[in-house]
């Protein structure tokens, strides 16, 4: 009888660590957060959140026709209305941070925030190349 | 261990069990935007050939599962995840059943849930040479729990079943 409280406790705590850890990561903040929008792997904006004043659209055009809009704002981005048949990329909402980025599989748009500060592009290529 | 044709074939049901549960489960999408979370009810099987048999027949069955499973639904990506994630679970829950005696078995499944998320963010990790996916981890730790203790329960209610047969 003396496990069952060991694994009733360790149970507990690794739940509350993934609580806590997942709140943690979620308000994790950045300071100087650029906003970068890939299509197909290619980099197509990249935003100073900072910088923008007033919210404004971006819209991202496929290959065969799809259509993505992305809002951005000083606080957060998020897509507005995509053509992908699935729409998750939309029901994602809109993000602040630096840790899911929006992701529209069928589209192949990606849209992610990074700590301008430390993030350089060629760094990225290279982990991608 | 037997190597009776009884014990060979009793294997390929539980691998054929797996796999359609593994199968299925592919077609299910979870409505959270993280990458990795499922259900991992094949879970079950593992855990209930573990238990019932041995930690040798549990990897045939987990081995085969995921290499068919990884022809039917997947890429060869998944294929390596699953392997890194599959193969620290398996050995997670052989060790902590071995020490619980077989008691608490949803313990055991969440254990292994939790292993096999870290297993696929190490894979991750050196698939795609960054270190930014473990920022997943604690999403992924809190739905292992989550997940781990259902598939637990469930190859439980299983084994008990079996065993009043």
């Amino acid at each position: 009888m003396k496990h069952k409280k060991i694994v009733i406790s360790v149970f507990i705590c690794l739940i509350l660590i993934g609580i806590i850890g997942s709140y943690l990561v979620m308000h994790k903040q950045i300071s100087n957060r650029n906003v970068i929008i890939t299509q197909d792997g290619k980099e197509l904006y990249r935003i100073a959140m900072d910088s923008v004043d007033k919210p404004y659209v971006i819209e991202i055009k496929g290959e065969n026709g799809e259509v993505n809009n992305v809002l951005i704002s000083k606080e957060k981005v998020q897509m507005e209305s995509a053509s992908c048949p699935d729409g998750l990329c939309v029901k994602h909402g809109a993000i602040s941070d630096g840790v899911l980025p929006i992701v529209c599989l069928p589209n192949k748009v990606y849209i992610q925030i990074v700590d301008g500060n430390d993030y350089e592009t060629e760094d990225l290529d290279a982990k991608v190349g | 261990m037997q190597r009776s044709v009884k014990h060979l074939v009793l294997l390929s049901m539980f691998m054929s069990i797996s796999l359609v549960i593994f199968i299925l489960e592919a077609q299910i999408i979870i409505p959270i935007p993280i990458p990795g979370i499922k259900l991992g009810l094949a879970n079950i099987v593992t855990l209930f050939v573990l238990q019932k048999y041995s930690i040798k027949d549990a990897f045939v069955v987990l081995i085969m599962r995921i290499l068919l499973g990884s022809l039917f639904t997947g890429t060869l990506v998944s294929c390596i995840y699953s392997f890194s994630g599959g193969i620290l679970c398996l050995l997670g829950m052989a060790f902590l059943s071995r020490i619980l005696n077989g008691k608490y078995l949803w313990f055991t499944s969440v254990c292994g849930a939790i292993l096999h998320n870290i297993g696929q963010i190490i894979a991750a990790m050196t698939v795609m040479q960054t270190v930014q996916v473990i920022w997943y981890m604690p999403f992924l730790l809190l739905s292992g729990c989550v997940t781990g203790l259902l598939t637990g329960f469930a190859a439980m209610f299983v084994l008990n079943r079996w065993n009043k047969r």
